[in-house]
């Protein structure tokens, strides 16, 4: 007796209707059973996709108000440093921050736009946050990112127009992986299609986005001018 | 469409890779490619097939691309499903864990005949391709992976 194969069985056990599978194991006691234990395997324990996945649908959601916000902080920026420039006895509150080491209750930002931190430049239309997956867990950066040894980091890229861009982590051993391959890409927020994993003897470096010319730029130059840059640190 | 077809493609995606971190990017993967190209998904006679085979795509690529020594699980721990009917068990257990020794057309078409069970017809309708080339193909796969399957009759070539 010839069976439908695996993809057609666990297709009815989803829900759809190929052609002739319903009758087959209306009548085929194997049939049911592999449907059968397809349905349990359904109900079973997921893994932890899923808030990933929801990242990317949470983000395309949030992608009409986050396009506001890229277009109000820009200006709530420009304005401050008018208000800078106008008054030149007072300090500039970028500049004359100190270099704390950063920590993750420091710089993980739930949704909206953070002030820049220092190492941190933002360009244009143009805004850079990274995931850092540790343990399951996951925390936003939009400063430098404390590392160790087995997390994941993963680039959320904001545009507020259609731009061509090229995203790598350079790292200081001078090692270079590209997470968001060159291309075009529509204003809104886009997660990288890689993500990189820390080794076991990790070095520092430096994320950047921007233009792919300046971006192969630095990588022979290690000279990141004109583009978003986040810096990785790793941990004691 | 993640909650109906989300965990039978995550369990595809540990199958074919036996890496949970590998899995996860491949999933990822696949989102991304949904969300590039998800329209092509509403034409699909089969949503489900569609899907499997963007997975499929997804995790071969990761597996061949090899940046990272994967941790293999053993199969046991990434297989609570099991073959399904008609498909032999010592087969498909060969090719998952061997995937890696084969060729990139050779992984997708192993895939198809002895993990997912498609007759050679199915898998070359599904490939665009002969069905004599898909026994060929077949026959190479068997002897790479030594498997003492009973070959399938050979076909000869019909004129068109």
């Amino acid at each position: 007796m010839s069976h439908p194969n695996a993809i057609t069985l666990e297709a009815l056990a989803l829900g759809e209707s190929p052609a002739g599978a319903a009758d087959h194991v209306a009548t085929c006691e194997a049939c049911r059973a592999y449907v059968e234990r397809v349905r349990t395997e359904m109900d079973a324990p997921r893994s932890n996709v899923v808030p990933l996945v929801g990242r990317v649908e949470g983000a395309a959601r949030r992608r009409r108000s986050r396009a506001f916000a890229t277009v109000a902080v820009p200006f709530a920026i420009a304005a401050s440093l008018l208000l800078v420039l106008k008054r030149p006895e007072a300090p500039a509150p970028i500049a004359s921050t100190p270099s704390a080491p950063p920590s993750a209750s420091a710089t993980e930002e739930p949704l909206a736009m953070a002030a820049p931190e220092p190492g941190t430049r933002f360009k244009g239309g143009l805004s850079l946050a990274v995931v850092r997956e540790r343990g399951g867990d996951q925390t936003r950066f939009t400063g430098a990112v404390p590392v160790r040894s087995g997390d994941r980091l993963r680039l959320e890229v904001a545009l507020d127009r259609t731009e061509a861009i090229l995203a790598a982590v350079l790292g200081d051993d001078g090692s270079w992986l590209e997470l968001m391959a060159e291309g075009a890409r529509d204003a809104g927020t886009h997660l990288s299609e890689r993500s990189a994993r820390v080794d076991a003897s990790p070095t520092g470096g430096v994320i950047v986005v921007g233009r792919a010319e300046d971006v192969r730029r630095a990588r022979a130059t290690r000279d990141t001018r004109g583009l978003t840059t986040i810096r990785i640190e790793v941990e004691p | 469409m993640y909650r109906r077809y989300g965990p039978m493609l995550e369990r595809r995606c540990r199958l074919l890779l036996r890496d949970d971190t590998l899995a996860e990017d491949a999933m990822q993967e696949l989102v991304a490619v949904l969300l590039r190209r998800g329209e092509t998904l509403r034409e699909a006679e089969s949503p489900y097939r569609w899907l499997c085979r963007a997975a499929e795509r997804a995790s071969l690529d990761l597996l061949r691309r090899g940046r990272r020594v994967r941790d293999a699980l053993p199969l046991e721990d990434v297989d609570a499903l099991g073959p399904a009917p008609g498909v032999d068990a010592e087969a498909r257990r060969a090719v998952l864990e061997s995937l890696e020794r084969l060729e990139p057309d050779e992984q997708h078409l192993a895939v198809m005949l002895f993990v997912d069970g498609l007759t050679q017809s199915e898998a070359a309708e599904e490939l665009g391709v002969s069905r004599v080339t898909v026994n060929k193909r077949a026959s190479q796969i068997r002897l790479q992976l030594r498997l003492g399957l009973a070959a399938e009759p050979s076909v000869q070539e019909v004129p068109s």
